[in-house]
């Protein structure tokens, strides 16, 4: 493929610039990236024509550089500047012609800060070509396989050259549109263009990029900020473990709720006694005698569209006053366009905890009460009852809560990139 | 095992001890509507404004 005897330099016949010869023998024209004009690398380098006013692309490659891919070193012998319009908006991304000795021609490209690399694809494919007439007339993504890969239909795009440098194995026209369609696998992406003079198959990959900018002495401006289709998913070296423990730790919680439940032993030290209204306020008694765990008061009453409000003082063995409460007691109920519905509740339980064990004394009133409207009933009875041994399960329904969380954010991590890759896709069921 | 990770380890048997320890003694799971600043000597039901104090 090397051209043996040829130049290694030109001086461009336009505007006499110093023009490197870097590619093989199957060049077949050099474009002077400064004057624009295009020479015959087949004839003595004689101008062709002249391109004028192209917008150079921004690209932190450039002709000349050389770097390594995959061990094999290619030097970067052309640039094109691309572009699609698609609804108004528009796509632009750089492609640079590489060339190797041993390995022949490739195409690096520098899209959004990142880079892929694209050869020429010779592996059959079943079927054969991914054409945009199967594309438009499918029910479902067109899937072509190479034997080792499946891969989906991606998009179809047209994209138009904007700018030319350098050499090239093929004659590049500013403005000159061709239509793609992709496919993608998990790691490959695969490009059938027809040119309406040839069809051709082309795959990329993601490079592993900091290597890759080293290797080409290439500072990149900016990094990466949204994903791209080809991009792997990182794990992270901690990723699997974090993972893994936050999964176990959303599971134990659980495991220990069973515990906390199962040896509550919660015993009750006041059996319930119910007193009409008219006999409030009432005083009832009882012994408590586990302190480290929570007791409750439970009060049950018989309001019905109706509410109350209970007034407790609850006195220790030493008559001093552990607490007073006031609790609206309230329970509603009818029937709507969306059909039953309830609200609130007849009972209410206090939680609280005994400072020193021994005789509990509480103090019971009902002091206000109403009625909602409709069928109701006015409060008439009050039921207490009390117990002791109570434990929460709160705090670890909350710890399960945490590492669940966690657990969930590191397991939607691949599923998310996975979706972020797929996100540009111009397929839709409608279609 | 990485310090990272033996810490992160023990960070998470911490917070699953404390957790176990806080429900199984039902640690500030008081009721939260408890007025518990009531001295000796109260002349009765909070709301009904007698309490002396």
């Amino acid at each position: 493929m090397t051209r043996l005897g040829g130049p290694k330099a030109i001086n461009c016949p336009s505007c006499a610039a110093g023009l490197d010869v870097l590619g093989g023998g199957r060049v077949v024209v050099q474009i002077c990236g400064y004057c624009g004009t295009e020479l015959d690398a087949l004839d003595d380098y004689k101008v062709l024509r002249t391109f004028a006013d192209m917008e150079r692309p921004e690209t932190p490659f450039k002709i000349g550089m050389q770097g390594k891919i995959d061990a094999v070193e290619y030097t970067i012998i052309g640039t094109l500047g691309m572009m699609e319009r698609w609804h108004g908006m528009t796509w632009r991304w750089v492609d640079h012609q590489l060339y190797s000795p041993t390995h022949g021609y490739a195409w690096l490209t520098f899209e959004n800060d990142h880079v892929i690399f694209t050869r020429r694809f010779r592996r059959p494919l079943t079927p054969a070509w991914m054409s945009t007439r199967w594309v438009e007339s499918s029910e479902s993504p067109p899937v072509v396989y190479d034997g080792r890969e499946r891969y989906k239909y991606y998009e179809t795009s047209t994209s138009e050259i904007t700018f030319a440098e350098g050499e090239f194995t093929w004659v590049p026209n500013i403005g000159d549109k061709a239509t793609t369609v992709t496919a993608m696998s998990d790691a490959h992406m695969l490009g059938f263009t027809d040119t309406g003079r040839e069809r051709e198959v082309e795959r990329s990959r993601y490079l592993p990029q900091d290597e890759t900018f080293t290797s080409f002495g290439a500072k990149p401006e900016y990094l990466p900020n949204r994903v791209h289709p080809l991009q792997p998913f990182e794990a992270g070296k901690n990723h699997a473990f974090l993972r893994n423990t936050t999964l176990a730790f959303t599971v134990l919680p659980l495991v220990g709720m069973i515990f906390v439940k199962g040896t509550e032993a919660r015993r009750v030290v006041l059996d319930s006694q119910t007193f009409s209204i008219s006999e409030l306020p009432q005083e009832v008694s009882f012994e408590i005698s586990d302190t480290a765990k929570l007791s409750g008061l439970t009060f049950v009453t018989d309001v019905d569209n109706s509410w109350a409000w209970l007034e407790v003082s609850l006195y220790g063995p030493d008559g001093a006053p552990l607490f007073e409460a006031g609790r609206e007691v309230g329970f509603y109920h009818g029937r709507d366009a969306d059909g039953r519905w309830t609200e609130g509740s007849p009972s209410t339980t206090i939680l609280f905890r005994a400072k020193q064990a021994g005789t509990h004394t509480a103090e019971l009133d009902v002091t206000e009460q109403g009625t909602w409207i409709g069928a109701t009933t006015a409060i008439t009875r009050l039921s207490v009852s009390a117990d002791e041994g109570r434990s929460s399960s709160f705090w670890l329904l909350l710890c399960t809560g945490l590492f669940g969380l966690l657990f969930l954010w590191k397991a939607a991590k691949p599923i998310l990139h996975k979706k972020a890759r797929w996100r540009g896709t111009d397929w839709t069921d409608e279609d | 095992m990485t310090p990272f990770r033996v810490i992160f380890l023990l960070a998470c048997v911490l917070i699953l001890g404390g957790s176990g320890y806080l429900s199984y003694y039902g640690i500030w799971r008081e009721s939260s509507d408890l007025n518990t600043s009531v001295r000796a000597g109260s002349g009765g039901g909070y709301y009904s404004n007698t309490r002396v104090k």
